[in-house]
């Protein structure tokens, strides 16, 4: 019903209109994509944003930036592996789906809901092991508050992951019409990508000066 | 159209209250100092640059919407060449004339910082919430002076100005005597003025502060060399001792009121640093940072009702007996 | 070749699947882009009018020195109240109303990309708007300013709820700016009618094409900000304390980054609605339509690189002063050579001077006064004397006034009859323009004076000798003019609903699409959807010969369907399945506005409460319905 009749061979001849109109595509053309490419985008400025004010207090800062030394990076390191490996683990999936193997679809998205999860608990322990809070300085607010806020995106992201899962378990999602998928796998990479530039800018360069 | 011209039949009327207006208003269209004028030179160019832009436009909008047109089709089709307006109009006079205008602004802002000698005279300004205090650093507390909302300087040089703020943004500005320099906790800023002229040049605060900004003013005075140098040497001394009974009384009093736990009096155990310095009150031409003009009934009314005069201003109410108001009225006032 | 005949079965059909059912149900599940679009316009009407009498009174304890109408706490909740009503409750959804009622006619397709997005949308702006208007109740409005500066901001200096009303309404309110954003991007890119190519697109939607991208990237460096200041009144952080590594300076930056281009987002569009009715009322196709179009990318883009024009004042080093004074020029070249397109069209053209046209023409020259002091400002040493005094408070309302509400009205006596089926009366609108114009330059015109005198702004009162007593008095009095110009076109349109002339499809003669359907615009907006062949497809025959407007497709009357096309040519590439009426915008909107409430009592249960309700509302709206194919 989404695909309308067939029956447009009375067209005009200077137009060219297909004997059955497609029905609406389910991959980047969709208009599904195009809204999740622009809620990333708006995403994106947000992050690139909250990096600016780290920069910009940095590049004002009176003393040593950080002010407690360069962060150390024995968890983050490990933790950042787990968490560009869940982006591997997603890609898989998607094409798994793509492939026509709903088991890989499924367990992808299990394999990336683990990795993922791990994530934020080797996160958690993490800020256990800070000696600084959000209330310590500017520099702690903004550690807390950049990390912190990827971390809601990560989460965010799990949730999005179980839903997928139950989509493909309720069997709405199929070769041909997947984009719940891709919408997430999308997603998910970003929220990756995120993550780079967070590592690079709040934990390798500090330790490279 | 008759865009923002005067409605009035007698022009000349309504001309003799906006020149009344530039007369009294602390106008940076009166410039009195090379920082001021440079501005205002500017200003004047840019306004007139304006006018003229406005007033062509509004002919050209104008003559084409009225001109007479001979019986035209209901639907006029698109021509070449319509679009050469467009080039030279709208593209390459504007961006000769904002190139002009760019250069002007950049030439005038060099001259601006490079008559920023580095000894000059040096002022340090810290903006509180509703009152400028005032310091001349020496390199001795002896050799310092304190005050506050009055700002004394030499006519004739460049001054530089230190400020800090207290809590926070306000921005200091003396229109006659330059442009505006914001005053932001953590930032401190430098502003440069400049009086040719002897003359009292009216400032205020000009970033929305808190429910008394519009009463955070100042005033610069600007003195000959010689007329500084008396006012310098009489602001470094101690109070003066009071020289009658009343005064004495209102020594006393203030003395043991919580005044002083704002109030410094140099010379005596009052060394509050939270409000202005009052060991020269006398010699102030205004209160309350211009809230009021320096006279008895003024402080009066000031010290007994300080919410009256600047509602939500630091200020608390001491209540005084009418004697003790008046000694301490009489002390104050021999404050010179 | 306008409305082609469809039998009328067809077209009972069509209005069976389209339409909004009767009652409380349909008016609040209702995703009918038509009816979202009214709701905007009126809701931000009624914040137009709000933030006017908030300025009446302003004006009325300014009018002469020494006035007590108002305490200072009073008049500071009052005119941050009108800066946060008019920038954000009024100028930018008034433009989502025209936009959302009409760019789906206008490119001829029958809803928003995102119908049920749209909703939400709504849903959002009214609830963030009720939100903050609730804190006149509680006696604590925002008072900081529409730009809340810190330290003034903190919880140090404003430890009631003033702000933190401020923070939560302004990134709530966001959300709704910028899911409409997206909404109007995919839209105005993939639902167009088959045909119109990007050059065929009328110049009323490019304002908004171009502000929407503008606003994915502005909008959330005003939510950072708002996080962050939310975080250091409650928290305890010190993201601008400068005691601790902070600074305020932080705040100014992050609040200009999306401050200067949301300023082009609220009055672009309403550029593109003056260029599109100066088309219809000079009868003949835009001079310059490229041009106009690059004008506007231009500015938005450019709006991005001039923010620290507003920070001139802060002790910045050289370089970087000059290098935004440089862009703070430059931005003015598109809009001039706007002008002179509009003037060459005027010229080249024909003009009928109706109602709609006089708002246009007075809309260009409050544009260039806007302008040129703009340009003065952009000089930094002159700006040292401007900035925060009356001259920049005349330039802003030159420039939202002029670029805002006066196309606003344009396009409300130009539109009237396209949502009403009556035209407004041509007698009280030539009143209604006069008196607005005549009022709007007596009361503004004289601030530019206030301010070369002096006279800083935001002060609640000021003292006798200072020379600002006959300006301010005669600004009263224009204020008072102009307010009367609103009441005229206010009554205009209450009386003209009922008892304006019967219009046509369309009475203008008009060249663009949404005048090829009926008045009121029926519910389904295109019997058939047209296939495109020219930028003014109604005058298109007359002009060249060829048909501008061509119907070929089938109805598509079986199901709630419209098509979409590729977003440079106008291609068709597919039929979409739109969604019909839905509860889930609404419970979103409500569970979001519990969990701004929660944020602001700081009572966590309520918070939970309202993100569950999210979660949920979010789950249910994305599960595919019964018998529907997944996308």
């Amino acid at each position: 019903m989404a695909v309308a009749g067939a029956g447009i061979g009375c067209a005009m001849s200077a137009v060219v209109v297909p004997e059955r109109l497609p029905g609406a595509p389910a991959d980047r053309q969709s208009i599904g994509a195009w809204g999740m490419m622009l809620f990333i985008a708006t995403e994106a400025a947000f992050f690139c944003q909250l990096l600016f004010s780290y920069f910009y207090l940095a590049s004002i800062a009176p003393g040593a930036w950080p002010p407690d030394g360069a962060p150390q990076l024995g968890l983050v390191l490990p933790n950042t592996g787990l968490l560009l490996l869940s982006s591997g683990t997603m890609w898989w999936a998607e094409r798994g789906i793509r492939q026509g193997k709903a088991w890989q679809l499924r367990s992808g998205l299990l394999f990336t809901f683990i990795l993922g999860a791990m994530f934020l608990g080797i996160q958690v322990v993490e800020y256990r092991h800070q000696h600084f809070t959000p209330a310590s300085h500017a520099y702690g607010s903004l550690f807390f508050t950049i990390t912190g806020i990827h971390g809601l995106h990560v989460a965010l992201g799990l949730v999005m992951n179980l839903y997928v899962q139950l989509l493909a378990w309720r069997r709405h999602v199929t070769p041909a019409r997947h984009l719940a998928v891709s919408n997430v796998a999308w997603y998910w990479h970003f929220v990756d990508l995120v993550w780079i530039v967070v590592f690079t800018g709040l934990y390798l360069a500090p330790n490279l000066r | 159209m008759r865009l923002g011209s005067n409605r009035f039949r007698s022009p000349s009327v309504a001309i003799l209250p906006f020149i009344t207006a530039c007369a009294q208003a602390p106008s940076f269209m009166r410039p009195a100092g090379q920082f001021g004028e440079r501005e205002a030179w500017l200003g004047w160019v840019l306004l007139g640059i304006s006018s003229v832009v406005v007033v062509v436009i509004a002919v050209l909008v104008l003559a084409a919407a009225l001109r007479p047109r001979a019986g035209s089709p209901d639907l006029i089709r698109p021509a070449p060449g319509e679009t050469t307006w467009i080039t030279v109009g709208g593209a390459i006079i504007p961006a000769l004339i904002l190139a002009a205008a760019f250069v002007y602004s950049v030439v005038t802002t060099s001259a601006i910082t490079s008559s920023q000698p580095p000894a000059a005279i040096s002022i340090l300004v810290t903006g509180h919430q509703w009152w400028w205090e005032v310091n001349y650093p020496g390199l001795q507390p002896a050799q310092s002076i304190a005050t506050a909302n009055e700002i004394h300087i030499p006519a004739g040089v460049p001054v530089r100005i230190e400020l800090r703020s207290a809590d926070v943004i306000h921005s200091f500005w003396i229109p006659q005597l330059a442009g505006k320099t914001d005053v932001i906790p953590g930032h401190p800023n430098l502003a440069w003025i400049q009086a040719d002229t002897p003359g009292v040049y009216r400032g205020m605060c000009a970033e929305y502060c808190g429910s008394q900004h519009g009463n955070m003013g100042l005033i610069v005075v600007a003195d000959s060399p010689d007329r500084f140098r008396v006012w310098r040497e009489s602001q470094l001394a101690s109070a003066v001792q009071p020289t009658d009974p009343d005064q004495a009384i209102g020594r006393a009093v203030f003395e043991h009121s919580p005044c002083v736990g704002c109030h410094t009096i140099r010379g005596t155990p009052a060394l509050g640093k939270a409000g202005p310095d009052l060991t020269h009150l006398a010699s102030r031409q205004q209160l309350a940072a211009g809230a009021a003009p320096n006279t008895r009934g003024f402080l009066a009314g000031w010290i007994a009702d300080p919410q009256g005069i600047k509602p939500g201003n630091h200020m608390p109410r001491v209540p005084l007996t009418a004697q003790q108001l008046q000694g301490v009225l009489a002390y104050l006032e021999s404050l010179y | 070749m306008a409305n082609p005949p469809v039998d009328a079965a067809t077209l009972a059909r069509l209005e069976r699947l389209w339409e909004t059912p009767r009652g409380l149900r349909g008016i609040l599940t209702t995703v009918d882009h038509k009816i979202i679009g009214k709701r905007y316009l009126i809701t931000a009407f009624l914040f137009l009018i709000a933030g006017g009498l908030e300025a009446f009174v302003m004006r009325l304890q300014l009018s002469r020195p020494g006035e007590h109408l108002l305490s200072p706490d009073q008049y500071n909740q009052l005119f941050t109240m009108h800066g946060v009503t008019m920038i954000f409750l009024y100028a930018a959804p008034i433009l989502s109303g025209f936009g959302n009622y009409l760019w789906p006619l206008a490119v001829g397709t029958r809803d928003m990309a995102f119908p049920r997005l749209n909703a939400l949308s709504y849903w959002i702006f009214l609830f963030a708007g009720l939100f903050l208007y609730s804190s006149f109740l509680l006696g604590q409005a925002p008072n900081a300013g529409w730009f809340n500066y810190v330290p003034l901001a903190g919880a140090g200096f404003n430890p009631g709820l003033n702000i933190d009303f401020y923070v939560l309404g302004i990134t709530f309110l966001g959300i709704s700016t910028t899911v409409g954003a997206v909404n109007f991007i995919v839209t105005l890119l993939k639902l167009r009618a088959p045909g119109m190519s990007i050059t065929r697109l009328p110049i009323l939607v490019w304002g908004t094409l171009s502000t929407s991208f503008a606003v994915i990237f502005a909008m959330p460096a005003l939510t950072v900000a708002c996080i962050m200041l939310y975080l250091d009144r409650r928290v305890g952080s010190h993201f601008f304390d400068a005691a601790k590594g902070g600074s305020p300076l932080l705040w100014q930056h992050l609040f200009w980054i999306f401050g200067h281009p949301w300023v082009y987002i609220i009055v672009l569009p309403g550029i593109s609605m003056a260029s599109e009715i100066l088309q219809t009322f000079t009868r003949r196709p835009l001079v310059g339509y490229s041009v106009l179009v690059g004008a506007t990318i231009a500015t938005t883009v450019l709006g991005f690189g001039v923010w620290v024009h507003h920070m001139f004042a802060t002790g910045l080093p050289p370089l970087a002063t000059t290098f935004f004074s440089a862009v703070s020029m430059t931005i003015a070249l598109p809009s001039a050579v706007s002008v002179f397109a509009w003037i060459a069209t005027i010229w080249h053209g024909k003009p009928v001077f109706r109602v709609p046209f006089l708002f246009v023409l007075g809309f260009i020259i409050l544009f260039v006064i806007g302008g040129v002091s703009g340009v003065a400002t952009a000089a930094v040493p002159y700006d040292w004397q401007l900035t925060d005094t009356y001259f920049v408070v005349a330039h802003l309302h030159y420039v939202l006034i002029g670029i805002n509400v006066f196309p606003v009205i344009a396009a409300a006596y130009y539109w009237f009859p396209k949502m009403t089926g009556r035209m407004m009366s041509e007698r009280l609108g030539r009143w209604n323009f006069w008196v607005m114009f005549l009022g709007f330059n007596l009361g503004f015109f004289p601030m530019h004076i206030a301010g070369l005198l002096g006279m800083p702004r935001r002060i609640y009162s000021y003292a006798p000798g200072m020379g600002w007593d006959l300006v301010n008095l005669v600004t009263t009095i224009g204020a008072g003019l102009f307010a009367v110009g609103i009441l005229l076109f206010l009554i205009n349109l209450v009386y003209s609903r009922r008892r304006g002339e019967p219009a046509g499809d369309n009475p203008w003669d008009a060249a663009s699409l949404e005048w090829a359907t009926g008045s009121p615009a029926p519910v389904y907006g295109f019997a058939r959807i047209p296939h495109v062949e020219s930028r003014v497809p109604l005058w298109e025959d007359r002009l060249s010969g060829i048909p501008g407007i061509r119907y070929e497709l089938p109805p598509l009357d079986q199901d709630h369907e419209t098509v979409g096309t590729s977003p440079l040519e106008g291609r068709l590439q597919a039929v979409l399945h739109m969604p019909s009426d839905s509860w889930w915008p609404l419970l979103l909107a409500v569970s979001m506005a519990t969990a701004t409430a929660g944020l602001l009592i700081s009572l966590w249960t309520v918070s939970i409460l309202g993100a569950l309700g999210i979660l949920g509302s979010v789950a249910g709206w994305l599960w595919p319905a019964p018998g529907s194919v997944a996308p």
